[in-house]
């Protein structure tokens, strides 16, 4: 019975002229947002891929100098010896520490646009002190991006909801389910069957898409799985809705406005509420003050007398303190490096309450998260394309342990009274990305369960309301 | 007729149950969001205020100083939030907030909160602006879509025909019982808002404020109106409660969600703007092509040393009576403000065009100019944003050309780094203090999205004045 009633469902499903326009719809949403989020992709590459070379051109440019200045010692001529100090030496080879999310990042762009994604690897500089802020329109941030995560988040479960209000309701509404009852079909048989069906074309038509932004931007496919399924459980999740709002033998304007309402609560309200939540719990701290404090901070520190630097220095770093030769140890040279590191110590303990913040407001949503699917279903995709606000602080921590080997490094020859040569040159950290941490089981997890509480809820329902439906 | 026609609208919907719910729990999320934007918008505007207090003593109390010691420390100034800023908040968590001014250097403004923030931002804020652009006319919705049905089914439009009712003034009475249930959510909104207002009279004083929030409520006021038309005239089109519903809600996604989302995508694709290392880079080039005021080996410098000695008649730069090192900084700030005005000007042009593309759209999306006028009004868009840019920056240039002067004639000579101003002097010199653009001005702005929401008004009052509203059509 069942497979018959598949056949012709299939048949009627594929007659209907709304679910045509529906498809077509959705291609066409989804072709646009793949091909609008490969193009801002494209323009954001480029200008990572100009920072590369950069650091590229000056390498090919001083590595040279470094190979003369290494060859000839004392004899290089004097123009060149300035290359030798580990200050300029630093200065001009421009290293960047560049956050770079994959081509799977135009599918799913998070919060990629709303960071700077550059910072120069440099003796002076602090992670929590960027020096560049990145050029947007604010009002193009706050209408939000047009990609294929948008599409799935939002619009495959509106397309969900068309397609199933009236599952039951419409047949009742003809009076044709009274005769379908007399030919042995129950009403729950039809329902599942019906949502089955709908649940199948519409997890096929997302693998589709999806499998066509993955085949267009070049993505990893080793990520498509977590998309796939993330899909199949989201879809699981809307179809539980729709069935479960079926049963419970309403009409269909009634079933729809139900609907509509679940897509707001999930789609509107809780992530509103949650967002407002998380607000409250952890504020986003106010970093210009800290900028300011830092400003002090530097000045009064430089301010300070070197016998008093040197000896904050040998308590804090008795090994490399022991290393500077004593004729050079209260020159204005090596008081340079010491205020540097005891600078930089003083800041990054003062901003690490800011980076705290971060890692504190991504704790709380992810213990939200079951109250919350649609950023769950969000954050399975943003985290396996890199654009989430999690691997942005990955790549920020990234980022302090390459500017906190390059300063070990240049501390190291400096404070020995030594100059760069080719291998100290060769030495200097260049920056390397962390790997990609993507959230996905603990993610595919919650969606999973709530769609099997859903459908437990569904079937209690449907036994319950039998009779009535 | 017209009167008892509302009426009865208005019993019906207090009637069905659902409805009741909807409007209370939307009704309790309006003053849920405002009171928590209210909330919101102290907290922002004491830190804001605070902070630049902060940074206003630290600079009145850097000590005796060399003035240009002083320009490269420098200050920071805060954008402050209108006091409407809790009800739509705008893009203030997406543009960033404060700015660092000093010398040699024009730096943009940084630190937006939303980029401390995973993308849960995205989906949005609970705010009074969000419930009253996106749920309240989702609310109309619901009460219009089947506004016929129940008459028609019941027999009671053809009764009420025979009483000789026109269906013109069905249609009107229907649209207005609608239009007045949103009023209702309005008017509480209003009178909250202007409580609240009053509560800081120092922020709520002139007629500014009051205009801004009476323009506020009579553009919700014409939107609602727009989609209780809309939404009366097709629930009276189509005979079929759910293929009402369903062509409301598939607008209200269209216009809320996606359009504007499109819009801005392809204003974006339209005028792609520079990375701001590409942006800075060229801005750097081009400052370096003129005057460097650590640098007097450069060849402008010396044109412009051989002009200062000259006009004093000295033929070297210890003989000079002034300090030359701080007019030689200054020229150079002159050659950068040049610079800045080219780049900058390039640039907000392009953000200009961009929001123009998107103004544009409002001719077919009404709710696009519902937005960017909450925007405007509310004192939190772009054009506010660039307005408070260009005042930091003319204020950072005073500031600076006061630092160069007194560096100049103040009493020193070339090369005297050491020479101090007492700290007292640096206290005398005017802080920063931002007025906003008046509503006129922020009106004027948007005189696109005023024309295209008075011509969706029209094409609706139009369309209701068509001769296919009969009443065998409407039965």
């Amino acid at each position: 019975m069942i497979t018959t009633i598949l056949q012709y469902e299939l048949k009627q499903l594929l007659r209907k002229r709304v679910l045509w326009a529906l498809l077509l719809f959705v291609l066409l949403g989804g072709g646009y947002a793949i091909g609008y989020g490969w193009l801002n992709y494209q323009h954001y590459h480029a200008q990572i891929k100009e920072v590369q070379q950069k650091q590229a051109e000056t390498y090919a440019e001083l590595a040279p100098k470094y190979d003369t200045l290494t060859q000839l010692g004392d004899q290089a001529p004097e123009r060149l010896k300035d290359y030798g100090n580990p200050i300029m030496a630093d200065w001009w080879y421009r290293r960047y520490a560049t956050w770079s999310p994959g081509s799977l990042s135009a599918l799913a762009m998070g919060q990629r646009d709303q960071q700077t994604p550059y910072q120069r690897i440099q003796l002076y500089r602090n992670v929590n002190l960027p020096e560049l802020e990145e050029i947007n329109n604010p009002e193009q941030l706050l209408a939000g991006n047009f990609d294929l995560s948008f599409v799935l988040v939002y619009l495959l479960p509106l397309l969900v909801i068309v397609l199933g209000f009236n599952a039951l309701s419409q047949d009742r509404e003809e009076g044709i389910l009274s005769l379908l009852k007399v030919q042995g079909v129950t009403p729950n048989q039809l329902l599942f069957t019906r949502i089955a069906l709908q649940f199948g074309l519409l997890w096929g038509l997302s693998i589709l898409i999806c499998s066509i932004g993955f085949a267009v931007v070049g993505a990893n496919w080793a990520h498509w799985p977590a998309w796939v399924l993330g899909c199949g459980a989201w879809l699981l999740l809307w179809v539980g809705l729709v069935a479960w709002v079926n049963t419970w033998g309403r009409s269909s304007a009634f079933n729809a406005t139900v609907l509509a309402g679940f897509w707001i609560v999930l789609l509107i309200l809780l992530p509103a509420l949650i967002n407002f939540w998380v607000d409250r719990t952890y504020p986003v701290l106010p970093r210009s003050e800290f900028m300011a404090t830092a400003r002090d901070i530097d000045s009064q520190e430089w301010d300070r007398p070197t016998a008093v630097i040197l000896a904050d220095f040998q308590k804090a770093h008795p090994d490399l303190y022991s290393k500077i030769p004593q004729p050079i140890r209260d020159t204005q040279e090596i008081k340079v490096f010491m205020y540097n590191e005891l600078s930089i110590a003083k800041v990054e303990q003062l901003g690490a309450p800011l980076m705290r913040t971060g890692t504190q407001r991504l704790g709380l949503e992810n213990r939200l998260k079951y109250l919350n699917p649609a950023y769950a279903f969000n954050t399975i995709l943003t985290t396996s394309a890199g654009t989430e606000l999690s691997n942005f602080i990955d790549w920020q921590n990234a980022t302090r342990e390459t500017l906190k080997q390059n300063r070990e490094l240049i501390n190291q020859v400096a404070l020995a009274g030594k100059s760069f040569k080719k291998a100290e040159f060769e030495q200097l950290p260049t920056f390397e990305a962390p790997p990609l941490k993507a959230q996905v089981g603990g993610n595919l997890l919650c969606l999973g369960l709530l769609a099997g509480l859903l459908w437990l809820l569904v079937w209690w329902s449907a036994q319950r309301n039998s009779a009535e439906v | 007729m017209l009167t008892q026609i509302i009426q009865n609208e208005w019993r019906i919907a207090w009637r069905e149950r659902q409805l009741s719910v909807l409007w209370l729990i939307i009704g309790g999320l309006l003053l849920f969001a405002t009171f928590s934007g209210w909330e919101n918008f102290q907290r922002i505007h004491h830190e804001r205020e605070e902070a630049a207090q902060l940074m206003r003593q630290k600079w009145e109390n850097q000590g005796d100083q060399n003035p240009h010691s002083s320009a490269h420390y420098g200050t920071y100034v805060y954008k402050p939030v209108s006091i409407l800023h809790f009800l739509d908040p705008g893009i203030d968590k997406f543009a960033g907030v404060s700015l660092r001014l000093e010398g040699h250097v024009q730096h943009g403004l940084a630190f937006a909160a939303a980029s401390e923030q995973s993308s849960l931002s995205r989906f949005g804020d609970l705010h009074t602006g969000l419930i009253l652009q996106v749920l309240v006319p989702l609310l109309l919705i619901f009460v219009a879509f089947n506004s016929f049905q129940r008459e028609r089914s019941s027999g009671a439009l053809r009764l009420m025909f025979a009483q000789g009712i026109a269906p013109r003034s069905l249609l009107w009475g229907k649209i207005i019982a609608v239009w007045s249930m949103a009023l209702a959510l309005l008017l509480l909104v209003l009178l909250l808002s202007g409580v609240l207002a009053l509560s800081q009279p120092q922020l709520s004083q002139g007629t500014d404020v009051w205009l801004r929030l009476l323009g506020m409520t009579s553009l919700y006021a014409l939107y609602y109106f727009l989609i209780s038309a809309m939404a009366v005239q097709l629930a009276a089109a189509i005979r079929q409660p759910a293929l009402s519903l369903l062509s409301l809600l598939s607008i209200w996604v269209l216009s809320t969600v996606i359009l504007p989302k499109v819009v801005a995508a392809s204003a974006e694709q339209q005028k792609p703007l520079l990375g701001v290392m590409q942006f800075n880079e060229q801005m750097h080039e081009e400052r370096d092509k003129g005057l460097n005021g650590h640098d007097p080996e450069d060849e402008r410098s010396k044109r412009f040393e051989r002009k200062i000695l000259a006009k004093y008649g000295v033929d070297s730069l210890s003989k000079l009576p002034i300090n030359y090192d701080g007019l030689l900084m200054q020229e150079d700030e002159y050659y950068g403000n040049a610079v800045w005005d080219k780049h900058f000007g390039l640039l907000n042009r392009d953000l200009r065009q961009q929001a123009q593309y998107v103004a544009w759209s409002s001719f077919i999306n009404p709710f696009q100019a519902l937005r960017n006028l909450s925007l405007s009004l509310a004192n939190s868009d772009l054009y506010q944003h660039l307005h408070f840019q260009k005042a930091a920056e003319m204020y950072r240039r005073t500031l600076i050309r006061t630092l160069n002067e007194k560096m100049a004639y103040g009493g020193s000579k070339t090369g005297d780094w050491d020479w101090k101003v007492p700290e007292a002097w640096f206290s005398e010199l005017r802080d920063f203090d931002y007025q906003a653009p008046a509503i006129a001005r922020s009106l004027q702005q948007r005189s696109l999205e005023l024309v295209a929401i008075a011509a969706w008004a029209l094409l609706l009052i139009l369309l209701l004045w068509m001769p296919w509203w009969k009443a065998e059509r409407l039965l």
